[in-house]
């Protein structure tokens, strides 16, 4: 599937005529048909005694529009070259996944509709998680533990028609992923929905929900979510938190057990090129009471709007305080 | 009376209040394209949130970045900074979205909107004529701080 479907776009895209148009971070469009877009990440990180040095990413995205419809994909290589403390051998593997890919018909603006893999479109963070677009180094806690990142179904999303910028999403998986083996938590069986008032680019809320039954752990998760963005002067603010109640499908001791966790992220240009980034975590979890707290600085270094340089501490209550660091590029 | 209007003058320059002029945009199509467009849509068409009016996909197109009539309809338009703009379209590109194609003067402009159906664009009165259709006309408050940006 994963070959077939990368031999097709390779063999569109060179087959293609038309007007070619390439502008560094943007891209490149050949007639306004056809997309292309590339990107790549290196992370550096240490804590305590440990560290490990990668290749994180190498992207390949590409979007074919006929009419009404568009093709998406996005093919990725991940940990390409990792250096770490704990192995004992550096290591070179340069192998392309599908990330993504779908169709979508665009009916018009309150009904449209993507089949195939997508990001689950849900909150603000899910949808930009790479480390080009994301301000930290670190994903919040937000992003790993409450709903899979990839969704395999359908979505149906548009405005609402009779309330201006009111934004919906509703997305089921009811069968198996496209490359289950790359996602954060494994599911057959998804349902969600998403709410969004839009106030302005920069201003939004939202809420969320959703089931889904993770395959590995045999727990059945409902979670609701909340989120926000707003720009105040020139503090960009952004958060989000969720709640989920995990029930186990196992005999085990904790059979049903809830975990609520949140983040606040501020951000601030204190340079031409520089912004100074704080961020809040917290988790708390039912099931054995305990709290994770996390304190982020990030400093994210922009010299074009399509590069970013970054320098991370974070402040564990419990652990050792992780030293991060990462540099990409969108091309 | 005059004497309070001086002052009132004086109090307001000096507080860096200036007086605007009444600048004209005119948003058009080619004479072929059969679309409606509203003056209130042309945000979301310029921010790619919008791509199909009547089944036509709209194609928006933009002047270079140091233009002053792009610069004029970005403050006033989509009244957003470059650096709003440029967050902004790095997330787009996540989704394979685009910012609108830039050409290099209004003459430019002009000559895509008559050949490609469904594209969009904003011009000066100077270079309207029957070839071009306007869809919307816009009247903004530019301040002394724009023109000097000129």
């Amino acid at each position: 599937m994963r070959k077939i479907t990368f031999a097709f776009l390779l063999f569109y895209t060179f087959s293609y005529g038309g007007d070619l148009f390439y502008q560094f971070g943007r891209g490149l469009n050949i007639d306004n048909h056809l997309w292309l877009g590339s990107y790549i990440s290196i992370n550096y990180w240490k804590k305590g005694s440990e560290n490990e040095i990668k290749f994180d990413d190498i992207a390949l995205l590409s979007k074919i529009f006929f009419g009404k419809f568009s093709l998406f994909s996005e093919f990725e290589a991940n940990n390409i070259y990792v250096s770490s403390s704990s192995r004992k051998n550096k290591y070179w593997d340069i192998e392309f996944e599908i990330e993504r890919i779908f169709l979508s018909y665009h009916y018009n603006d309150f009904f449209n509709i993507k089949i195939g893999r997508f990001l689950t479109p849900l909150g603000i963070w899910n949808k930009i998680h790479i480390d080009a677009l994301k301000w930290t180094v670190s994903d919040p806690l937000v992003s790993t533990a409450f709903f899979p990142m990839f969704t395999t179904g359908i979505n149906i999303n548009g405005y609402f028609p009779t309330k201006e910028n009111i934004k919906y999403e509703f997305f089921i998986q009811k069968n198996k992923s496209i490359n289950s083996s790359y996602n954060n938590l494994k599911t057959e069986d998804i349902i969600g929905f998403q709410v969004e008032k839009l106030f302005d680019v920069n201003k939004k809320i939202g809420i969320n929900g959703g089931i889904f039954e993770e395959e590995k752990a045999q727990e059945e998760y409902k979670f609701l979510g909340l989120y926000g963005k707003t720009k105040i002067k020139s503090f960009f603010f952004s958060s989000e938190v969720y709640y989920a109640n995990e029930k186990s499908k196992k005999k085990v001791k904790h059979k049903e057990y809830g975990k609520i966790t949140y983040y606040l992220q501020l951000v601030k240009r204190i340079f031409n090129k520089t912004y100074f980034i704080f961020r809040k975590d917290g988790l708390y979890d039912t099931s054995d009471k305990h709290h994770v707290d996390i304190w982020t600085f990030t400093l994210n270094f922009r010299p074009r709007f399509n590069i970013s340089f970054k320098v991370e501490y974070q402040f564990y209550e419990r652990k050792d305080d992780y030293i991060r660091s990462s540099f990409a590029v969108l091309f | 009376m005059k004497k309070y209007l001086l002052v009132l003058m004086i109090f307001l320059i000096s507080c860096g209040v200036s007086i605007g002029k009444e600048f004209t945009i005119y948003i058009v199509t080619g004479a072929k394209t059969d679309i409606d467009i509203k003056c209130s849509d042309l945000k979301s068409i310029y921010l790619k949130e919008k791509i199909f009016i009547k089944h036509v996909r709209v194609i928006p197109v933009n002047l270079p970045s140091d233009n002053f009539l792009r610069k004029i309809f970005n403050k006033y338009v989509l009244n957003m900074t470059q650096e709003e703009l440029n967050i902004y379209w790095n997330e787009k590109y996540y989704e394979g979205v685009v910012p609108p194609i830039v050409l290099k003067s209004q003459k430019a402009v002009k000559k895509f909107l008559q050949n490609v159906e469904g594209s969009i664009g904003y011009l000066t009165k100077d270079y309207l004529d029957k070839s071009l259709k306007i869809k919307c006309i816009l009247k903004v408050n530019v301040n002394e701080k724009d023109f000097n940006s000129r």
